[in-house]
């Protein structure tokens, strides 16, 4: 059977597919789930997810939502309402509940005893007074629980945002009040990072969610992805590879076992270069948010890739290790930083956000070798001679055909392929199908990425 | 009727557990007429106690409870509007409310108990303004007061109420916000005080009404409540509500694994307890597991418990600390626990005795700082005295702290 995946929108995927394609995540799914059934009473357990991007939070809460339509058990009590992934025109509590009616209209436009959902939002839609509009949206989200006989789990992706750009300082107290005593609503949110809403004892949110954090995927979960997206086993050693190439991140797991199954390096170069293009707004903000001496740290980690011991990443950013041991604490304690291991006196680190790391290298100038070894010595570990010597052929085809920065990072992916041993009876015929240029480039020097145009530029 | 799991919300039925002692102790205050502050640090669970209370009065038909959350209400007039449609609970009570709005619902006649709550409240908190809603609040205590059953008015959130009323979006004390608090909470006191025989008031939130009130110099206003301390449990009932919560998810906790889960929290929190089962169960889901080990319970302490998700419900200690002391003693209070923390014999009278001469030349404190914010350490539950000294109540609390602040922290005796 062919698996359906959307790496970046699993909202375009139907029912079917989602569960099909749901492999990972899958404790934390059934915690949830179990959370849901057992809000039988007056008062509902919310829970919120948070992870950083790519890290499967999206999926998760759909997985959940179909779970709710598909199970008899629980669909006899509640109805899923998925609010748009970025619920851009939520700026008061007013708005949320009218994004929520709205949410309902598009997927029950009229109930089975007439009530047309679409016109009450249009008639409440131009209500001024946001109190008014408040009240009015949630009675008519509340009037469908009761008609349906079945309570309203709503799910609502990037709260963090959301709370953001609220322009209502009380929009959340609002909230708050109706999550605390109203039976008829449960809601499941999802984060990219802590936020203060939920973290500051000062601010509405706080201690009202049951917290799940998403941890980048171990090994074995990898592996488990890897084989559902691309249909074929990996040995030990390929996991490992992969791991250390993506960090545990699903969304980049998902991109270069996509390249397993059926993609050229072309295609692989392209995803990860739109990945970038898609971020880079994000990414920047990222950054600015830190403070100097966090920053130097955090760039750091990103320079060196590989989960790193502080005194390996003192040593990158020309500090002490007592003074880079003091700022790691500070970006672990912000979650933008994890410990990934190592032992309870040389703890290492590495950032939450393997995109970010992704984005990071390939603007240094001598970033995209590092990243693009990575990929190389994972392809090695995945294919055999011939099948590395195929790659390598389809690539050079390809190059004459790529231009800017995709070209030059194919170059430089074609030329430490061709470094590689397990190439040696191939390299003779793999030169003479590359271009001219290209034969004669030194180890780890080649194509740079400073042409003026690149795509990912600041 | 098995144990569930809680989350972070307020729980009943077959999340509630224990406080049996406690419920008839407020049974006893409400049947006694005495209006109650209940006061217990977060978490405890006194919302929770409170919604109990009301089910278990309402079942017997004793009397009629009437809960009122005051979480979204910015002002006086928003908290006599939820007070007024809540009272829709008691028929007779009810009746003489919308009489008092007539005008307010003159629009919807006869159709006002068709209506949803949301809607009936906007057309109530319509007619309530500045200048009527003491007015328009005392006509619905006198209705209240008119039931055929004496009213049990449980006010959940009261002091989030105040201190919005106190310091608005930008958090500042101003002399015409305190007199609208003043003025609010006398109202409120004069209510208590003129239907005392037939409305009861239990006021509850999720963070202490004392230290705000205190703040504002307006603590006399909540001298007609009695103070009603809710206690964390006891090592044998945390053991048992495990032992209970791990029947129910099919897992096996050990007695040895309960007590070490007990011990390691020492302060047994009803939340968390709740969530160290929590955080364990889904450690244990993670890794196929039914039965937990001592391993189990120290990987899940530490990265759980101590870690980011568990961090973020201690946080309030320490904003608690700087809201009541102030920046000053506040810094003598962080420098008291981390030595608590730090320390294998806790904060020794020694220890006490070098700080209240560290402080003295360093600073131009009060002479009895120290002895204030041991007061108040004592007081707020922080830290227990013995003939030795003071020691943290929460092992749970105290490898908070020193992870959080025991870092570059120099004892006292090495400065």
């Amino acid at each position: 059977m062919t698996i359906a995946f959307k790496k970046y929108n699993p909202g375009f995927l139907s029912d079917e597919e989602l569960v099909a394609s749901f492999c990972v995540r899958t404790s934390e799914f059934e915690s949830m789930v179990e959370m849901v059934r057992d809000c039988q009473g007056s008062s509902n357990q919310h829970q919120i997810v948070i992870g950083p991007r790519g890290s499967g939070k999206t999926s998760l809460l759909l997985r959940i939502a179909a779970e709710i339509c598909r199970d008899g058990s629980l669909s006899c009590g509640f109805y899923p309402v998925v609010f748009a992934e970025e619920s851009y025109e939520i700026s008061t509590a007013g708005e949320f509940w009218l994004e929520c009616l709205s949410r309902l209209a598009v997927q029950m436009p009229r109930t089975e005893d007439g009530i047309d959902l679409n016109r009450s939002y249009e008639s409440l839609r131009g209500i001024a007074d946001d109190q008014t509009l408040a009240d009015r949206c949630l009675g008519a989200v509340l009037d469908f629980s009761d008609r349906a006989d079945r309570k309203l789990v709503l799910f609502v992706e990037n709260l963090n945002t959301l709370f953001d750009e609220m322009s209502d300082p009380h929009a959340g107290w609002r909230l708050r009040k109706v999550l605390q005593t109203e039976p008829r609503i449960v809601l499941i949110a999802s984060a990219t990072r802590r936020f203060d809403q939920i973290d500051n004892p000062e601010h509405a949110l706080y201690d009202l969610f049951r917290v799940i954090s998403l941890r980048p995927l171990d090994p074995g979960e990898c592996a488990t992805l890897w084989q559902t997206v691309s249909g074929r086993e990996a040995r030990p050693e390929t996991i490992r590879s992969l791991h250390i190439l993506t960090g545990g991140s699903p969304r980049l797991i998902l991109i270069v076992a996509r390249f397993g199954a059926d993609l050229s390096f072309r295609e692989l170069m392209t995803d990860l270069l739109d990945l970038v293009d898609d971020h880079t707004e994000y990414f920047r903000s990222h950054l600015q948010a830190l403070p100097p001496q966090e920053r130097r740290v955090y760039l750091a980690l990103a320079d060196l890739w590989k989960p790193a011991t502080a005194k390996e990443i003192a040593d990158r950013a020309r500090t002490t290790t007592s003074k880079c041991s003091a700022q790691l604490a500070r970006l672990a304690e912000r979650a933008v930083v994890e410990v990934a291991g190592g032992t309870a006196r040389r703890k290492q680190y590495y950032l939450t956000e393997r995109m970010y790391n992704i984005y990071y290298l390939l603007r240094r100038p001598s970033g995209p070798h590092r990243m693009v070894d990575l990929l190389i010595r994972f392809m090695e570990s995945l294919y055999s001679p011939e099948e590395l010597s195929t790659i390598g052929l389809s690539m050079a085809r390809e190059l004459p055909d790529l231009h800017g920065n995709e070209r030059a990072l194919n170059e430089i992916a074609l030329n430490q392929l061709l470094l590689l041993p397990a190439l040696d009876q191939h390299r003779t015929e793999l030169h003479e199908m590359c271009p001219q240029h290209m034969v004669a480039l030194p180890h780890h020097g080649g194509p740079r990425l400073t042409e003026p145009g690149q795509r990912w530029s600041l | 009727m098995a144990l569930k799991k809680a989350g972070a919300n307020w729980v009943e039925g077959d999340r509630f557990y224990d406080r049996e002692a406690e419920l008839a102790a407020l049974t006893e205050r409400v049947r006694d007429g005495t209006h109650t502050l209940l006061t217990a640090q977060r978490r405890m669970g006194k919302t929770s106690l409170v919604r109990e209370l009301q089910r278990v009065l309402a079942v017997r038909a004793e009397v009629q409870p009437i809960f009122v959350d005051l979480e979204a209400a910015n002002n006086a007039e928003d908290a006599v509007a939820e007070i007024a449609v809540q009272s829709r609970h008691a028929h007779d009570a009810w009746v003489r409310v919308k009489s008092g709005f007539v005008n307010a619902l003159r629009d919807i006649g006869d159709r006002v108990d068709t209506l949803s709550v949301s809607e009936i409240k906007v057309k109530l908190r319509a007619g309530i303004d500045t200048g009527n809603w003491r007015q328009k609040g005392d006509e619905v205590f006198s209705a209240l007061e008119g039931h055929d059953k004496q009213v049990v008015l449980a006010i959940d959130e009261l002091p989030i109420l105040v201190n919005r009323i106190l310091k608005g979006s930008d958090y500042r004390i101003t002399p015409e916000r305190r007199q609208a608090a003043d003025e609010f909470l006398s109202w409120l006191r004069k209510n208590g005080q003129l239907h005392k025989e037939r409305v009861t008031l239990i006021l509850s939130g999720s963070v202490g009404l004392g230290p705000i009130l205190r703040q504002a110099e307006l603590s006399a206003q909540a001298n007609i409540y009695s103070p009603y301390d809710l206690k964390p449990w006891d090592h044998a009932t945390a053991s048992s509500c495990l032992a209970e919560l791990s029947k129910t998810y099919g897992l096996n906790l050990p007695d040895e694994v309960r007590d070490n889960m007990c011990h390691r929290l020492r302060w047994m929190v009803p939340h968390h307890v709740q969530q160290f089962f929590d955080f364990l169960h889904d450690h244990l889901r993670r890794h196929r597991k039914a039965v937990a080990s001592l391993g189990d319970v120290k990987a899940v302490y530490f990265a759980e418990m101590l870690g980011s998700r568990g961090q973020a419900s201690l946080d309030h200690y320490e904003g608690r600390l700087k809201l009541v002391l102030g920046t000053d003693l506040y810094e003598v209070a962080l420098d008291l626990l981390t030595e608590a923390a730090v320390s294998d014999s806790g904060l020794g009278n020694d220890a006490v005795a070098r700080y209240r001469e560290y402080f003295r030349e360093l600073d131009e404190l009060d002479r009895h700082a120290i002895k204030t914010v041991l007061n108040v350490l004592e007081h707020d539950g922080y830290l227990e005295r013995s003939d030795n000294g003071y020691a943290f109540l929460s092992g749970l609390l105290q490898d908070w702290w020193r992870l959080r602040h025991g870092g570059s922290f120099v004892p006292i005796e090495r400065r």
